[in-house]
């Protein structure tokens, strides 16, 4: 009875009828939703009217265009900084530089002429010709061997007119100055770099006026009036007033252009070579500067050294406007 | 039935000023405010319907405050509820809600049996209303808001079986209220 009563009860409760709300009632309570809960569109609306125009808006302004703008102009400056700092050096250095260096780099400059001839059998740069002739001075002023042991081609006493082929490879391709044998005069070596007091011999070999000392196999100093007047040459050819009468230097040259190697027959020597000279030749066709390049062989040395009094170079028609610097091949051969 | 998520954005757009949202949450609450709250007030639609505008005025008052532990039909309801408790106990209104339910009464003829439950309805609103406090608001929250147990539970921080037992304890009070009415009408 008492369960029947309670479930009755529940009954009663929940089955009570759910009165529908009448239809003004939810406009009632919208309108009664405070002023302050605005509509999405109004409140954007509100807030631009509210909202300050911003000046990048207004003028198209853009913080990353201007920051990219200020990146660059500071790239700019930083790298014309560093490049007039640079020049700055260079000039200080260039200025610093005196003698032939200087007088030789402007030299090339204006002639154009490279550093290592592009006929050389090997291309070799100036640096390392240098480089090379260093080495060869350094063994020059090392005590020369009692003797050397004479070759097999000497101790068989045999003559060949043509260089051995393992000799030929090395040749290659000679170059393009026509060098032929002249009359032997006087001869002198000195260093170029040896003109230069705050420089070492770097062991090349110029023509100079001056007779080499005996003992002297490789380079011989030239007088002090000599390597003057060289200077004086030089930079009488960078101001691009043609040399006269260069005062140490042959300036005949010959006609008949058409060797580019000089055969040289030599007294005493026990084998044939083939030497590579590197020369430089000035304008007037004379002999400025020769480097024997690549030889430690003493007798060689000397073979040449006592050959360049006869050399004589000659300059084709293109190459007179300036002096060049060429690589050639001094081939040395028995007298018959 | 508001889903809790789409409740949860509704709301905090709403607590961020959108009339949108708000508008969107009266839809879909207004209807059981509503009906919960004529059942408290024994079926009168205006007073019901005025209870309800007060409601949500209230509501909106007291939404910022609003912690989100219960679901916002319940905390509505409680709003309601109080509403109507504050609108009971003045003595102009209580007046009012008897001549509404006199004026429920229908005059027509043959229209006996309804009156009968109407009045059968008006007994058992009556004595839910007599109920303690935390019965009576237990009682209407589960059977005229339809609220379950665990919310109303959420709602009021105590658990789902002390709301089992008050509304056990609510039944067996009304129960003997009803017997007793039951005893007075047959004397």
């Amino acid at each position: 009875m008492m369960l029947k009563r309670k479930d009755d009860i529940r009954r009663r409760l929940t089955i009570a009828e759910v009165p529908k709300p009448p239809v003004d009632l939810v406009h009632r309570l919208k309108r009664d939703i405070p002023k302050h809960y605005t509509s999405k569109t109004a409140k954007q609306v509100e807030h631009k009217d509210r909202e300050p125009l911003p000046l990048w808006n207004f003028w198209g302004f853009s913080w990353q265009l201007a920051a990219g703008v200020l990146i660059l102009v500071g790239m700019t400056w930083a790298v014309f900084q560093t490049w007039e700092s640079e020049l700055r050096e260079t000039t200080k250095i260039s200025e610093a530089d005196t003698g032939v260096m200087s007088v030789e780099k402007f030299e090339e400059s204006v002639t154009g002429a490279p550093a290592v001839d592009e006929a050389a059998p090997r291309a070799q740069s100036a640096p390392e010709a240098i480089g090379s002739a260093t080495r060869q001075q350094a063994e020059a002023l090392r005590p020369a061997p009692p003797e050397a042991p004479p070759p097999l081609e000497a101790k068989a006493g045999e003559f060949a007119p043509e260089p051995p082929p393992a000799e030929s490879g090395r040749r290659g391709r000679t170059a393009s100055e026509n060098v032929q044998r002249a009359n032997p005069e006087e001869r002198e070596t000195s260093s170029e770099r040896a003109v230069r007091p705050d420089k070492k011999d770097t062991g090349t070999t110029a023509l100079a006026g001056a007779s080499p000392t005996a003992d002297d196999d490789r380079a011989v100093s030239a007088p002090a009036a000599t390597r003057t007047a060289a200077k004086a040459v030089s930079r009488t050819e960078a101001k691009g007033e043609p040399a006269a009468a260069p005062p140490l230097f042959r300036t005949s040259s010959f006609a008949d252009a058409g060797e580019d190697r000089l055969e040289v027959a030599v007294k005493d020597l026990q084998l044939e070579r083939i030497v590579r000279v590197r020369v430089r030749v000035d304008a007037a066709g004379s002999v400025v500067e020769a480097t024997i390049l690549e030889e430690d062989d003493a007798a060689v040395l000397e073979a040449v050294r006592a050959a360049a009094a006869e050399w004589r170079f000659t300059l084709t028609e293109d190459d007179r406007a300036g002096s060049l610097t060429r690589t050639i091949e001094i081939r040395l051969r028995r007298t018959p | 039935v508001i889903f809790e998520g789409s409740e949860r954005k509704l709301l905090a757009r709403a607590r961020g000023g959108d009339r949108d949202a708000a508008e969107e949450l009266v839809e879909q609450t207004y209807a059981v405010v509503y009906a919960s709250l004529c059942r408290l007030t024994g079926g009168n639609a205006d007073l019901a319907a005025d209870l309800t505008q007060d409601t949500y005025r209230k509501a909106w008052e007291a939404l910022p405050g609003f912690d989100g532990r219960s679901k916002l039909s319940t905390w509505l309801y409680r709003i309601a509820y109080t509403t109507f408790l504050n609108h009971v106990r003045t003595p102009r209104r209580l007046v009012d809600i008897e001549d509404s339910a006199d004026a429920l009464r229908d005059p027509s003829p043959g229209a006996d049996d309804s009156l009968s439950r109407k009045e059968e309805s008006g007994h058992l609103r009556n004595a839910v209303l007599e109920l303690p406090e935390d019965l009576r608001f237990t009682v209407t929250a589960h059977f005229w808001a339809g609220l379950p147990i665990p919310e109303i539970a959420r709602n009021l921080g105590i658990s789902a079986v002390a709301i089992r037992k008050r509304l056990k304890k609510a039944f067996s009070i009304l129960e003997a209220t009803l017997e007793n009415d039951d005893a007075e009408a047959q004397r």
